[in-house]
């Protein structure tokens, strides 16, 4: 963890500085993967390359339906999410819009309002951070300014010095290079 | 014209009731249900307070009126329950207007004979949902008014009666404009009640294909309210 987010650190002051993110591209049609969603994750936060081979949707008719179905059950929706993005850049396909809607309107109207009202212990921090970071690397691949701004909108709403007691807490990290990487998509860095 | 005004609390349907209830042919009612955050008792003891204040304030007899006149409709339930869309069938209003927090369901809508009216501070279809005033100055896009009939889909309802852009460039923040465009529901719904009487009902198609805009965070409003005070 702690080397990953000295990495981190690094190539985000050199790449924001300079504005130089390596190129993602949202697939045609699915890009195929050889490693599981969460290394791929980390390899993308980190800014090294991930091989964007196109290949065939995997067939699965009823995913949307358990996605929604599985909105009281945290870990069952994190494996969803993760065994169908072993590619994270496929969250941007054409054919996974209703999903992405879905993601972000969870994280904008129930998720958002159970925290305000209650607090951040309510929720799961692992399948709360791997939707923020899936719709994180949406945001650099849209023009849709609504999934950048929900970014921003959990920027200011989680505590800075937030450890979850999670499992793959440095979703964290990643999610905050994920955002920054938006920003400079669509906004000039002025030193 | 028989109309009932939906809310929690007394006070802002109140000031709806006042723009509509002199309008020639209407009928206009007070149809309070509890509040979400109250039980049924003590949100019509707070009401009953508001009217006791609102009449005593503006040396106004009309709220007494309202409650003689058995005009003000205290529902016990939320507005959906059988016993409050019972309550409401029996008074049988031709149309509801929207001043409650709430999304309804179909038995409340359906238990008025053309639907449930909505002000709506966006233009629809393409700005569905929470902060549209905000996203649409964001985007540069046309600000106003809808009032529609709502379905239970969140600003989906498929018929506009009334689409009209609106100036705020003399507002130099949102709030302000935000206010401005919450307050011209005491024009718009009138001007809404006034179409649906005369029976010039021509209404748009809301087809529910915009985006469902959210809160919209800190760091975008104040970019919307630097745009606002740069063009005012």
């Amino acid at each position: 963890m702690a080397y990953f987010v000295a990495r981190l650190h690094k190539q985000l002051d050199t790449a924001v500085e300079s504005q130089q993110f390596r190129n993602w591209t949202a697939p045609k049609t699915w890009f195929a993967s050889r490693c599981d969603s969460l290394a791929a994750i980390r390899a993308l936060a980190a800014d090294d390359p991930l091989d964007c081979t196109e290949a065939s949707q995997p067939e699965e008719p009823h995913f949307f339906d358990e996605l929604q179905a599985s909105i009281r059950e945290p870990q069952r929706r994190f494996e969803l999410l993760a065994t169908r993005y072993l590619h994270p850049l496929n969250v941007a396909a054409f054919s996974e819009q209703r999903v992405r809607e879905h993601l972000l309107e969870r994280l904008m109207v129930a998720d958002r309002s159970r925290i305000e009202q209650h607090s951040l212990q309510v929720l799961d921090a692992d399948d709360l951070l791997l939707r923020l970071n899936l719709i994180a690397i949406y945001a650099s691949l849209t023009t849709d300014l609504r999934y950048l701004d929900a970014l921003n909108y959990y920027y200011e709403l989680l505590p800075s010095a937030w450890y979850p007691k999670s499992v793959h807490n440095w979703l964290r990290v990643s999610l905050l290079s994920f955002y920054i990487r938006a920003l400079s998509v669509h906004f000039t860095y002025v030193a | 014209m028989r109309t009932g005004i939906l809310a929690h609390s007394f006070s802002s349907a109140f000031v709806l009731y006042k723009a509509v209830a002199d309008m020639p042919d209407q009928e206009v009612f007070i149809i309070l249900s509890p509040s979400p955050h109250r039980s049924a008792l003590t949100s019509r003891l707070a009401n009953l307070a508001r009217l006791i204040v609102v009449s005593l304030s503006g040396l106004d007899i009309k709220p007494l009126r309202l409650l003689a006149n058995r005009r003000l409709i205290f529902l016990r339930s939320p507005l959906h329950h059988q016993a409050s869309v019972e309550t409401i069938r029996k008074l049988r209003f031709d149309v509801g207007l929207h001043k409650a927090g709430v999304i309804y369901r179909d038995v409340t809508i359906n238990a008025f004979r053309l639907g449930i009216l909505n002000h709506h501070i966006g233009i629809l279809p393409a700005y569905r949902g929470r902060s549209v005033l905000e996203w649409s100055l964001l985007k540069g896009d046309t600000v106003g008014i809808t009032v529609f009939f709502i379905d239970t889909g969140i600003d989906t309802g498929a018929r506009i009666l009334i689409s009209e852009a609106i100036d705020i460039s003399g507002y130099k923040s949102v709030i302000e404009a935000k206010k401005y465009l919450f307050n011209l529901d005491q024009v718009f719904f009138p001007k809404a009640l006034a179409l649906l009487t005369d029976g010039e009902r021509s209404f748009q198609l809301n087809d529910g294909t915009g985006p469902r805009y959210f809160v919209m965070s800190k760091l975008f409003r104040a970019v919307v309210d630097r745009l606002l005070q740069t063009t005012s």
